[in-house]
């Protein structure tokens, strides 16, 4: 209101012009821009794929099943087995030998 | 489960762990393969081909960043090479003609997941492998560019180009504000 006689009954008109700008600001900012909406709704989305394709995958994982792992935990069992074993011979050995 | 107990049985090619694993994350997964491929078949062979490289190569998880995180990498790359292998990605539209600024605009509607498929479905495979890339992936032009193949300003014009349209088909449905 630079150079104008600032009046009353402007006063109002102000307020009321600035309720508008606020409000219509407010609802800019509470609907989402596209980008942000399809971000937002990215959820609704979701959804489950058929039966077939857990049987495809279990299929193809069955196919490549490595049996490499489970020879090397075998081996490793056995030799832990005969470590004990050798080792409980070991002591029996000593044991006899030992002896008066 | 912990992320390390699932981990570890992963790891030792459990079936019960990689199918825990599978009922987890295969609708997320498969919502991700849906907006990259238009065909169901196709997006459900990526999804099986991407869970297999899931299982197989769980080692080399390094642990750092969310596991999430790592699957859906692992997703999103199979759906471009399935999209490479089925056609050559083409990235339509003058440089030239793409204005400097595109207007931000809003959505008042309430749109159902079947639509905001159909929209995604109606842009081209350029536009929207960029538009899923920057917008859902959150990845920077210069890595779509990486990614890709493309120039950094071919990738920023494919996501002017994929919003311009979707500005179009949703004023087409009454849904732009």
């Amino acid at each position: 209101m630079t150079g104008r006689k600032a009046r009353f009954w402007n006063i109002p008109i102000v307020y009321s012009s600035s309720f508008i700008v606020y409000s219509s600001s407010f609802i800019v900012q509470t609907m989402p821009d596209i980008f942000d909406f399809f971000k937002e709704n990215e959820e609704k989305l979701h959804e489950r794929p058929s039966e077939q394709v857990w049987q495809k995958l279990e299929q193809k994982l069955e196919r490549t099943r490595r049996p490499v792992r489970r020879g090397i935990r075998f081996l490793q069992t056995w030799v832990v087995v005969l470590i004990i074993l050798l080792l409980i011979l070991a002591s029996v050995a000593v044991w006899h030998f030992s002896r008066p | 489960m912990t992320t390390n107990e699932l981990l570890n049985r992963l790891k030792e090619q459990d079936r019960v762990a990689q199918k825990w694993l599978y009922e987890r994350y295969s609708p997320l997964m498969f919502s991700v393969c849906r907006r990259y491929l238009r065909a169901r078949e196709d997006a459900e062979e990526a999804l099986v081909s991407g869970f297999f490289k899931v299982f197989s190569q769980v080692e080399s998880y390094s642990g750092t960043g969310s596991f999430e995180g790592w699957i859906r990498r692992i997703m999103v790359n199979e759906c471009l090479m399935m999209l490479r292998k089925n056609q050559p990605l083409t990235f339509p539209g003058d440089e030239s003609e793409i204005p400097d600024r595109v207007d931000s605009f809003n959505i008042e509607a309430d749109i159902s997941a079947r639509e905001i498929l159909e929209l995604l479905d109606q842009l081209p495979p350029g536009y929207r492998t960029v538009f899923n890339l920057y917008v859902i992936e959150g990845f920077k032009h210069i890595e779509i560019a990486e990614t890709l193949g493309i120039s950094i300003n071919t990738s920023k014009s494919q996501l002017i180009l994929a919003k311009e349209k979707l500005r179009t088909l949703l004023k087409r449905m009454n849904y732009k504000r």
